[in-house]
C-alpha cells in the first residue's frame, strides 16, 4: 500500500516537474525563436547547408584574408593598434624639453587613472580588458626601461588610494549621468610621499576621464571645480599643486601630464604656472595596445607627430553649441515642448534639440570671431581668443622642429589645386613626421550677409603627412584641395550650392590659428591690429579670383548628375510649416553678440508636429504599381549574379522567385545577422559592433579612441585600421560591421566621442573613406553610422533635432559624401539613426534617405536602422521606415511581421526593393559568397539549438503526458480500492 | 454539511494560498493593464493576460470545487502568464543589464514581477497542501469514527 501511495506521490511530483518544464520550454523557445538571428550570430550557428555539384566547373570569387590564425591577427591588429596610438598622440606641451625621458629613469605614477587606464569606453565600443598591459607593464618594458614607484602603485591598486575610484550615476531629475572623478585627496598620500624622492624623474599624473552610449558627460553635479565632470576636480588640482612644491623642493624634477580621455577637457590647467606643468600629452583611450606606444613617446622611441583633432579651450562653455545647451534646464542637451505633459507626449516624442550655432562647429567658430575682432566687424563684442583658446585644431609638437619653404598653389587639369611645400626637419637629433595642413577661407560677402550664408574664416581644406624626416632632411608635399571645397551652400538664396564672388585663399599652417594668421598677414594685417603672433603671408595665396556668384556648378551632384536643392525645410524650425510661432536665431558672423544665444528655445507642439511625431503613417498608395510576383522559379541562384548591374533584369527574376515571407523575413530580422534563404542561394551573415575593434572577438584586438586615429593625420594608417579590422572580422566568421562612427564632435559632451573621429568634417571624411576601404577589402561590409544628426546621446530615442540646412549639408552631411560616395569610400551599407530630423524619423525620412543620402551622394547600399527591438518599438516603425527607403530592421522580426501590409502593393514593393538592396550588396562585396559557385544549392536547416530546445519540449510533453497517465491509473486504483472497502 | 465544514476546516492549508493566490492573479491583470506598456514594450502581451484570466478562472471554480489537478493548472497558467511577460519585456530588462537607455528598472515592472511570482508560488502551494491533508484529515475522522 505504501508502495502505491509511494509511487502515485512520486508521479505527481514528476507530473509537475515535467509541465512545468513544459511550460518553461514552450515560452523559452518563443523567445529563442524571436531572436534566433541573434542567438545564431552569438553561437556562430550554420542555418545552411550547400549542396555541393561535384560535377560544377564554374569560378567561385573569393575575398582573401591575409592572415588565417588568431595569433596572426591578433599580432597584426595589435600592432596596427601601436601604431594608430603612437601617429595620434599629441604633445601639447614640453617646456625645457622634460621630454623625452631618458630611458632607465624612475618615475612615479599619479592619480587613479595611471592604475586604471581607460582603453575604451561602454556601449557598442566596449572591450574585454582583462590580460591588456597596464601602464607599468609598459614603462617598464625592455624599450622603454623606466622604473615605476612601486609603493605609489600600491597605494592606488590596493591601498588608500583605491577606495577613490571614478564613480557614475544617473541622476533621474536632472536627466543625465553623473560622473566624478573621485581622486583621492592629498592627505591620503602622507605614508607614500616620502616615496617621491626615489622615483623622481618624473611625475606621470595620468588624468582619465570615461564615457559611453547612451549618456551624454555630466555638465553639472560632477566634481569638477565647476560641476563640469570635464573640468578638473579639486583633489586633482590639488595634487598638482601639491606635486609643483615637490618640484620647488627637489623631490621630483619635472611634471607630465597624459589626457587619458576621448573627450576634450578644460585645458586651463595645463599652461597655469601654479600646477608647474612642463609636459602634457593627450593620449586618449588607449586601446588594447596603444599604452605601449605611450610608453615608447614617453623615452623617444616614437617621436610625436598627432595633431588635436578638436579645439582645446579653457572653458568648455564658451563655444555657441554649449552656450545653448547650458541655457537648458539641468545644463542637458534636450528641452521638452511646452505641451508635451498636455498633448500626454511619449519619451520618443517631447524632447527636442537645436543646433543654433549653425556652421560655428569648434575652430570654425574660434577662429572667426578671432578674425572678425582683427576686422573690427560689427557685433564682434569683446572676444579674445588667447583668453579662449588653449590649443588650437591642428596644433601639436614633436621632439624635433621644422620648417616650411616654397610654397605654390597652382590649379592641376582636374580644375582642383595643388599645395606644395617644402618641409625641412630643422632638429639635430630626432626624426619626425610633419603634418602639413592645407586650410581654406571662403569670402565673407554682402550677398551672405543679406542670405544669411555663413562662412568660416578658415576650413581645413587638405592634409599630407611626411615620411619620417631624420634631421636635416626635407621632403616637398603636395597636398590636392578640391576647388568643390569651396562651395558654400545657400539656403535662403539660390536654394543650392553657390560659389560666392571673390576671393579664394589658400594657406598652409601649423594649425588652423596659425594659418589664418596667415591668411591675415596676405591681407595686410599683423600684429599692430590685434593679432596674436603675426603670420606668413608667403604661406598663404589667392588660390580663386571669383568674379560672379556661381549657382550652377555645384548645384548638381558630381557623383550622379541630380540637381541639389533644399532638401532640409522640415528639419528647420524657422522654415517648418507646422511651427506655431517660435523663431530661431541662428548665430551669425554679421553680429556675434545680437545671434548669441540668450534665452533657451521654447517649442510649442502645434497639430502638424504632433501628427509628423506619430508613427505608422497612413500609405499612400502608388497606383500605377502592381502587385510583385512571388514564387516563380527561375533557377537563378544570387551567385550567379555577381557582377550583374543592379538594373539587370535577372535580379527581377531573381526576386520573383522568393516568398513574400522570406523576403519579410529577411528585412526585418535583422540583428546582429542577415538570414540565408534557400531559394536564393544566399547564406546567412553575421555583423559585429565596433567602431573601435570586433566586439567579442577572442583576438581581444580594440583600437584607441577614433579622435586619436584622426589626429594622426594618416589616410594611409586609417586604412590599415580598416584592414585589420576587416581580418579580425574575417577570423571570426563575421561579414559585417557597425562601423565607422562618424558623427561629429559637436561638443565635447557627446557621449560617444570615443566612436567619432573630429569636430571637422573634412577630417573625418577623409578618415572615414580609407578605413572603410581597408574594412571592406576584406569581404566584411562597412555599415556607417549614424546617418544623421546624432551627435549627442541626450534622449537619443526620438529626440527632434532642429537645424539649419546650411549646417547640415556643410557640417554634419559632407563626411556621408566621402563615406559613401562610390568614387569614395564607397560603403555598402549606412545605419540609420534614433533620433529625428525635425519631427520625422531619420530612417523614415524620403528626403535625407532618398533624396540626398541615394540621389545626391550616390549611396547604392542597404540602410539598416539602428537597435529596433530596443526602446524605439514605439517610432521606428516598419511602415515608416521601409516606405521612405530604409531596408533593414537590426531587430527581431518574422516572417509573418509584415503580413498586415502584405496586401498593399506599394508597400510589397518597397520591401522588394530593399531585398534588392541588401542581396546586390551581399552577392557583390561580402565575404559570405567565398567559396560559393553557380551551381551549388542552398538547404535552410535548423540550427541546433532549435533543434535542442524542440527535443526539450518533446522530452517534457512525453513526461507530463505519461506521468500524468501514470497519476489518473493510481487514482483509478485507489478509488477501486476503497470502492471494494 | 457536518462534513463539508470540517473539510473546510481541514483543507484550510490549501484554501488561504489559492485565495492569496486568486486575488494576486486579479491584483496583476489590473497593474499589468495599467502599468504594463513601455517603450521598449508599447503593446500588452496578451498571452500573458490571457494566462492570467484562465489562472483567475480556474482559482474561482477551484473556491467551489476542490481538484487537486486543476489547482496545478491554476499554477501552470499563472507560470505561463508571467513567463511571457517577461518575454514581452526582455529588452526592457536586456538594456537595463547593459544600461545603455533603459538604466534601471520602474517600480512598477518590479510590482509586476514580484506579484506575478507570488501568485503562481501561492497556487503551487496550494495545489501541493490539497486535497491530499483534506483526504488524510477525512480519513483519520473515518476511521476515528469506525473505532467510535
Amino acid at each position: 500500500m505504501k508502495k502505491k501511495r509511494n509511487m502515485g506521490a512520486f508521479s505527481r511530483s514528476m507530473t509537475v516537474v515535467f509541465s512545468t518544464l513544459l511550460v518553461v520550454l514552450i515560452v523559452g523557445n518563443e523567445l529563442a525563436n524571436a531572436n534566433g538571428s541573434l542567438i545564431n550570430s552569438t553561437l556562430k550557428c550554420t542555418t545552411y547547408k550547400i549542396i555541393e555539384d561535384e560535377n560544377s566547373t564554374s569560378e567561385v570569387i573569393e575575398y582573401p584574408t591575409t592572415y588565417t590564425t588568431s595569433d596572426e591577427v591578433k599580432d597584426y591588429g595589435f600592432s596596427v593598434v601601436e601604431e594608430a596610438e603612437g601617429e595620434g598622440i599629441v604633445l601639447l606641451k614640453n617646456e625645457n624639453n622634460v621630454l623625452p625621458l631618458t630611458k632607465g629613469g624612475k618615475v612615479s605614477c599619479f592619480l587613479n587613472g595611471s592604475v586604471n587606464l581607460n582603453y575604451s569606453t561602454s556601449g557598442s565600443s566596449a572591450a574585454d580588458i582583462s590580460g591588456y598591459s597596464t601602464l607599468r607593464d609598459a614603462l617598464e618594458g625592455d624599450d622603454v626601461q623606466l622604473t615605476v614607484n612601486p609603493e605609489l602603485w600600491d597605494f592606488y591598486s590596493e591601498g588608500e588610494g583605491s577606495e577613490y575610484t571614478p564613480k557614475k550615476k544617473l541622476n533621474r531629475d536632472l536627466g543625465m549621468q553623473v560622473y566624478s572623478a573621485n581622486a583621492a585627496p592629498w592627505s591620503t598620500y602622507s605614508d607614500v610621499e616620502a616615496s617621491f624622492a626615489d622615483y623622481s624623474d618624473a611625475a606621470i599624473v595620468v588624468i582619465s576621464r570615461s564615457s559611453g552610449e547612451g549618456m551624454d558627460i555630466s555638465t553639472a553635479e560632477s566634481d569638477g571645480t565647476d560641476g563640469s565632470y570635464l573640468t578638473l576636480s579639486e583633489e586633482e588640482l590639488d595634487v598638482l599643486t601639491h606635486l609643483e612644491e615637490c618640484k620647488e623642493k627637489g623631490t621630483i624634477k619635472s611634471i607630465v601630464v597624459l589626457l587619458n580621455t576621448a573627450l576634450a577637457l578644460r585645458a586651463d590647467f595645463i599652461d597655469d604656472e601654479k600646477y608647474g606643468i612642463d609636459a602634457c600629452m593627450w593620449i586618449g583611450n588607449v586601446g588594447c595596445a596603444g599604452v605601449n606606444a605611450v610608453a615608447d613617446v614617453l623615452v623617444g622611441n616614437i617621436v610625436p607627430s598627432g595633431r588635436l583633432s578638436d579645439t582645446y579651450v579653457n572653458d568648455n562653455f564658451s563655444s555657441p553649441a554649449m552656450a545653448s545647451w547650458m541655457l537648458n534646464q539641468n545644463g542637458v542637451f534636450n528641452q521638452e515642448y511646452t505641451n508635451s505633459e498636455e498633448l500626454e507626449l511619449n519619451s520618443t516624442q517631447m524632447y527636442y534639440g537645436i543646433y543654433q550655432e549653425g556652421i560655428y562647429v569648434g575652430y570654425r567658430y574660434y577662429e572667426t570671431r578671432y578674425e572678425d575682432t582683427i576686422l573690427k566687424a560689427d557685433g564682434v563684442g569683446n572676444y579674445i581668443y588667447d583668453d579662449e583658446v588653449a590649443y588650437p585644431f591642428g596644433y601639436g609638437l614633436s621632439y624635433t622642429t621644422f620648417q616650411y619653404s616654397d610654397m605654390s598653389v597652382t590649379e592641376n587639369k582636374n580644375g582642383d589645386y595643388d599645395v606644395s611645400i617644402t618641409v625641412t626637419n630643422t632638429g639635430n637629433t630626432y626624426s619626425g613626421k610633419e603634418v602639413v595642413q592645407v586650410y581654406l577661407q571662403k569670402p565673407y560677402t554682402e550677398y551672405d550677409q543679406v542670405n544669411g550664408v555663413e562662412k568660416a574664416s578658415v576650413e581645413l581644406g587638405g592634409f599630407a603627412k611626411t615620411g619620417l624626416l631624420a634631421p636635416g632632411e626635407s621632403e616637398k608635399v603636395t597636398v590636392t584641395v578640391e576647388r568643390s571645397s569651396f562651395k558654400s551652400y545657400d539656403a535662403e538664396g539660390c536654394g543650392t550650392y553657390i560659389l560666392d564672388a571673390g576671393n579664394y585663399y589658400l594657406a598652409v599652417g601649423t594649425d588652423s590659428h596659425n594659418a589664418l594668421n596667415n591668411i591675415l598677414a596676405l591681407k595686410g594685417y599683423g600684429e599692430s591690429d590685434g593679432m596674436d603672433a603675426d603670420g606668413q603671408k608667403e604661406m598663404a595665396a589667392i588660390a580663386l579670383e571669383q568674379a560672379e556668384l556661381d549657382d550652377t556648378t555645384y548645384a548638381v551632384s558630381a557623383e550622379t548628375g541630380e540637381a541639389i536643392t533644399n532638401q532640409l525645410d522640415f528639419a528647420d524650425i524657422n522654415k517648418y510649416s507646422g511651427n506655431e510661432d517660435a523663431q530661431v536665431t541662428y548665430v551669425s558672423r554679421s553680429d556675434w553678440e545680437g545671434t548669441w544665444p540668450a534665452e533657451a528655445v521654447q517649442l510649442t507642439a502645434g497639430a502638424e508636429l504632433l501628427a509628423d511625431l506619430g508613427s505608422n503613417k497612413e500609405i499612400v498608395e502608388d497606383e500605377s504599381m502592381t502587385a510583385p510576383k512571388y514564387s516563380e522559379g527561375s533557377g537563378l541562384m544570387v551567385a550567379m549574379l555577381r557582377g550583374e548591374e543592379y538594373s539587370s533584369e535577372k535580379w527581377e527574376q531573381l526576386l520573383d522567385q522568393m516568398t513574400f515571407s522570406e523576403q519579410a523575413l529577411l528585412v526585418s530580422d535583422g540583428s546582429f545577422s542577415t538570414h540565408s534563404i534557400g531559394s536564393v542561394g544566399i547564406g546567412s551573415t553575421y555583423e559585429q559592433d565596433g567602431p573601435t575593434g570586433v566586439v567579442g572577438s577572442a583576438t581581444g584586438i580594440s583600437f584607441p579612441s577614433e579622435g586619436i586615429w584622426a589626429s594622426s593625420f594618416n589616410t594611409e594608417l586609417a586604412g590599415r585600421i580598416g584592414d585589420a579590422l576587416g581580418e579580425d572580422a574575417r577570423l571570426n566568421n563575421i561579414q559585417g560591421l557597425y562601423l565607422p562612427g562618424i558623427n561629429i564632435h559637436r561638443s565635447p559632451y557627446g557621449g560617444r566621442t570615443n566612436e567619432y573621429f573630429s569636430e571637422d568634417p573634412l577630417l573625418t571624411g577623409l578618415m572615414c573613406e580609407s578605413e572603410i576601404t581597408g574594412v571592406q577589402e576584406n569581404g566584411v561590409i562597412a555599415h556607417v553610422k549614424h546617418f544623421i544628426f546624432n551627435d549627442e546621446e541626450a534622449q537619443r530615442n526620438g529626440i527632434c533635432i532642429w537645424l539649419n540646412e546650411q549646417a547640415a549639408r556643410e557640417i554634419y552631411l559632407r563626411p556621408w559624401e566621402y563615406a559613401v560616395n562610390p568614387s569614395r569610400g564607397n560603403a555598402h551599407a549606412v545605419m540609420s539613426s534614433f533620433n529625428r530630423a525635425g519631427a520625422l524619423w531619420t530612417s523614415a525620412s524620403e528626403n535625407l534617405v532618398q533624396s540626398i543620402l541615394r540621389g545626391e551622394f550616390g549611396f547604392d547600399g542597404y540602410v539598416i536602422t539602428d537597435m529596433a527591438s530596443s526602446n524605439a518599438a514605439l517610432f521606428m516603425t516598419y511602415v515608416d521606415g521601409f516606405m521612405n527607403g530604409t531596408d533593414l530592421y537590426l531587430g527581431s522580426g518574422s516572417e509573418s511581421a509584415l503580413n498586415e501590409y502584405k496586401a498593399s502593393a506599394t508597400f510589397a514593393n518597397r520591401i522588394r526593393e530593399s531585398v534588392h538592396r541588401i542581396l546586390y550588396v551581399l552577392s557583390n562585396y561580402s565575404a559570405v559568397m567565398n567559396g560559393i559557385s553557380t551551381s551549388q544549392q542552398f538547404v535552410n536547416i535548423t540550427p541546433w539549438w532549435q533543434t535542442v530546445i524542440y527535443a526539450l519540449i518533446g522530452v517534457s510533453g512525453a513526461g507530463t503526458v505519461g506521468f500524468g497517465a501514470l497519476v489518473v491509473l493510481c487514482i483509478m486504483k485507489k478509488r477501486k480500492r476503497e470502492a471494494k472497502v | 454539511m457536518e462534513n463539508l465544514n470540517f473539510r473546510r476546516r481541514a483543507d484550510v492549508k490549501g484554501f488561504v494560498p489559492l485565495i492569496f493566490a486568486c486575488v494576486l492573479f486579479l491584483a496583476e491583470i489590473f497593474i499589468y493593464r495599467a502599468y504594463g506598456k513601455n517603450e521598449f514594450a508599447p503593446t500588452l502581451s496578451g498571452k500573458a493576460l490571457g494566462g492570467w484570466i484562465a489562472a483567475v478562472v480556474i482559482c474561482g471554480i477551484l473556491i467551489i470545487w476542490k481538484n487537486k489537478a486543476l489547482t496545478y493548472g491554476a499554477y501552470l497558467c499563472g507560470l505561463y502568464a508571467w513567463l511571457e511577460f517577461l518575454t514581452s519585456q526582455i529588452n526592457y530588462i536586456a538594456n537595463v543589464f547593459v544600461a545603455i537607455d533603459g538604466s534601471r528598472f520602474s517600480i512598477s515592472f518590479i510590482v509586476l514581477v514580484l506579484v506575478g511570482l507570488a501568485a503562481w508560488a501561492m497556487a503551487l502551494v496550494s495545489a501541493m497542501r490539497n486535497p491530499s491533508v483534506f483526504s488524510k484529515e477525512i480519513k483519520k475522522q473515518e476511521k476515528g469514527s469506525e473505532e467510535a
